[in-house]
């Protein structure tokens, strides 16, 4: 059995009275490209953001790679983190803020200035390294964003919608860092709502409505589960089980 | 059209007090600390009289001056914000509103009745007080006069305020801001000649702050009154010019961009190698430390709002310096005033804080994902604040002391800056951090922002400051009490940072949202 690299459970998390998640279950295995998908609301990013211990969940447990976040703040050395709409230090040229980002996450200052050279020509952005943030359109922060959260080359990626805004070429690059990552026996958790992406990349998904889940496993299982066949799509079987 | 304008108005207001609508004791703290901010102009008025302190001179002539130069200061405030951008425009018109067929007109008159109303608030009742406490019983001034008065002023100098944010349309951003800085320095003119004793006779023949004063005060010289006819009609005509015109294009947000720009390499004349590279640019081989140190200048460096700060700071001080003469109030003696550059030190950190929640909150996420990151964040915040507000604080102290000649409360005086320096900025990064509410000027979380820090140093102060009241331990401190204070400034620090780290560095579940 593959080693769980992320798990989550029964996630309670509620906004002034309000329920966000209630209940939520998740998990991760290493070698795992996992989809986390569901409705605008349904909450994706406020499990994403329990995860990374940007906020404190009412109740529940989490373990990334076999730790309590809550008792062993370690793990965020291994973790690489991109949040749905990223805010970047404007002030701060491409180069500058991947250095900062880079030796934060404790890598060697030769280190750190070797990798960021490596990240800043895999999302082709070596021209501009010495432009302000601020100077750069919504894509080009996005791939920026990306280059920050796998600058340490991290054992377990969380992506809360990675290819919004992103161009074809970004994307490709963007897929390929992902299966490299879980080629290695890392694990990487995406959340979307763009089922054909999830479908053709994910391995396995997480169906989530309401802050409930409402299934996990394997893409093909999932649909089987509800009645359909391999050649029915995600969407079909996400539309099926949300209505059920 | 009346209906579409109310509208927009009416939007524009609740979105202006945004979270103050949450709950009842938003509004009524926010009505408290107005009443509290009128009882502070009062108190202070009121000690200046009984003081007696106001110097022979008669009390007409008296009042006349104080009108001059608070409808002085009220033209320039137009200038400042015509500088800034002058139309101000919430981020949810810029998408909404200016990308409708409301026409331009309409939503210049919106704004127009938003500014007017905004400094109705903050200048109309506490300029009367001012009047009414300083010459009751005697009235040397009609009171309905010189309500017509400041409104006159408050009108045209919301109008310039406009016209120069449209002249960025027409002229460019450069050339408009150019003009504006003119504009603000002229309609400062009075203040400025007054403190530096230049008689400013010539001005009363054509300041716009002169004709005011002296047409509303019933005034009958057929000069005075085509001149100011003069200046509205320019006014006017360039205003209905400028409401034809689709300016959509060049408006920028100026309520959140009066205190800082967007950021911006250094520009040629800082680009000392001292400056630039060892300071600012952020180095693979720096420690993560020194990086988040480098990081808070960077950011206040490249986005204006050192700058801005400093300005303000120096404008105080300067303001300070200049209060005796320019309210004819017995001088008291320069080395006092250097005490009150330690008290105005919180300024500096404060408003430091409030651009940093502006700009910089919403990139927490990038420390907070990171083992250890929001406390070497928060050390190096704390380290870069000090050494500007030390800094800058400690130069103007060394400026005016120049000037004064003779220092007899010297090392006190040192004492009391540095208590001031650590202590406020403790206390801005207390408040930044756990006051989650975004300061718009003028909002009761920006009055915070600059209170809760100024009040906390002043009470941590209290010990300096009651040895900097009395002699003979004031000017000649013992060797003994210096070891004292300086102990007590060490113990409180440390004490303090360690707390405040702690607290801050173990808070880090924000409430985001979704």
């Amino acid at each position: 059995m593959k080693k769980l690299l992320i798990e989550v459970k029964d996630l309670w998390k509620a906004y002034n009275g309000k329920s966000a998640v209630s209940g939520l279950s998740l998990n991760v295995s290493a070698g795992e490209i996992h989809g986390l998908i569901g409705l605008n609301g349904a909450g994706k990013t406020t499990t994403i953001k329990c995860i990374v211990g940007l906020l404190r969940a009412d109740s529940g447990e989490i373990r990334v790679a076999g730790r309590d976040v809550y008792i062993d703040a370690s793990y965020k050395s291994i973790i690489g983190y991109l949040p749905e709409n990223p805010s970047l230090p404007e002030y701060l040229t491409l180069r500058e803020f991947l250095i900062f980002v880079a030796r934060i996450k404790g890598l060697s200052g030769s280190r750190a200035d070797s990798e960021v050279w490596n990240k800043l020509a895999l999302f082709e952005l070596e021209e501009i390294s010495d432009q302000l943030i601020y100077e750069l359109s919504r894509g080009m922060k996005q791939r920026l964003a990306i280059a920050a959260a796998i600058i340490n080359d991290p054992d377990i990626l969380i992506l809360d919608e990675p290819f919004s805004g992103l161009d074809p070429e970004a994307q490709r690059v963007t897929k390929r860092v992902m299966r490299e990552t879980a080629n290695k026996g890392g694990a990487v958790l995406i959340s979307t709502h763009i089922l054909d992406a999830a479908e053709r990349f994910c391995n396995r998904a997480t169906i989530v409505h309401k802050g409930r889940t409402l299934i996990e496993g394997a893409i093909d299982e999932l649909k089987s589960q509800v009645g359909l066949g391999p050649n029915a799509s995600l969407e079909e079987a996400f539309i099926k089980i949300i209505s059920s | 059209m009346i209906m579409v304008l109310l509208t927009l108005l009416k939007t524009k207001f609740v979105q202006y007090l945004g979270q103050m609508r949450r709950s009842k004791l938003s509004m009524i703290s926010l009505v408290m600390i107005y009443i509290a901010w009128m009882g502070i102009i009062s108190f202070s008025t009121f000690f200046l009289r009984i003081s007696g302190s106001i110097l022979n001179i008669s009390l007409d002539e008296y009042v006349a001056s104080l009108i001059i130069l608070t409808v002085s200061v009220i033209l320039a405030i137009g200038a400042f914000l015509g500088s800034k951008g002058g139309i101000t425009a919430l981020s949810y018109e810029l998408d909404y509103v200016l990308t409708s067929n409301i026409s331009p007109a309409i939503f210049l008159l919106t704004d127009l009745v938003f500014q007017i109303v905004l400094l109705n608030i903050f200048i109309i009742p506490s300029s009367l007080l001012i009047v009414i406490i300083v010459s009751y019983p005697a009235e040397p001034v009609n009171l309905l006069s010189l309500l017509a008065l400041y409104e006159a002023a408050i009108i045209m100098s919301s109008m310039t305020a406009h016209i120069l944010g449209i002249s960025r349309h027409w002229l460019g951003e450069k050339r408009a801001k150019v003009i504006s800085w003119a504009i603000a320095l002229l309609m400062v003119l009075p203040i400025l000649l007054r403190i530096l004793r230049v008689p400013d006779l010539w001005l009363k023949d054509f300041h716009p702050s002169y004709v005011l004063g002296l047409v509303m005060r019933g005034s009958s010289n057929p000069q005075m009154i085509t001149l100011l006819l003069l200046y509205i009609s320019f006014l006017v005509a360039i205003y209905l010019r400028g409401m034809n015109t689709n300016f959509y294009a060049s408006v920028t947000p100026v309520l959140l961009s009066a205190l800082m720009e967007p950021p911006k390499r250094l520009p040629r004349y800082l680009r000392l190698p001292l400056l630039s590279n060892e300071l600012l640019n952020l180095k693979p081989s720096d420690s993560p430390s020194l990086m988040m140190f480098k990081l808070h200048l960077t950011r206040i460096v490249r986005d204006g709002s050192l700058w801005t700060a400093l300005l303000i700071f120096v404008v105080f001080t300067l303001a300070n310096l200049a209060l005796p003469r320019l309210l004819r109030i017995e001088s008291f003696p320069e080395v006092a005033q250097l005490t009150l550059i330690a008290l105005y030190t919180p300024l500096f950190p404060s408003l430091l804080s409030i651009n940093w929640c502006i700009s910089e909150r919403q990139n927490l996420w990038i420390v907070d994902t990171v083992l250890k990151g929001r406390r070497n964040y928060l050390s190096g915040l704390f380290y870069a604040y000090f050494m500007v507000t030390l800094l800058f604080s400690s130069c103007l102290y060394g400026l005016i002391a120049i000037g004064a000649r003779e220092l007899p409360f010297i090392e006190i005086d040192i004492t009391l800056l540095l208590a001031m320096s650590i202590f406020s900025v403790l206390f801005s990064i207390f408040t930044s951090f756990k006051l989650r509410r975004i300061p718009t000027p003028f909002s009761i979380s920006s009055f915070l922002y600059v209170f809760i820090p100024m009040l906390g140093s002043l009470m941590l102060s209290l010990p300096i400051l009651m040895v900097r009241l009395f002699e003979p331990l004031a000017s000649d401190p013992t060797l003994q009490l210096m070891a004292i204070l300086s102990v007590f400034i060490a113990v409180v620090s440390v004490v303090f940072y360690k707390v405040l780290m702690d607290s801050l560095s173990s808070d880090i579940y924000e409430k985001t949202g979704r």
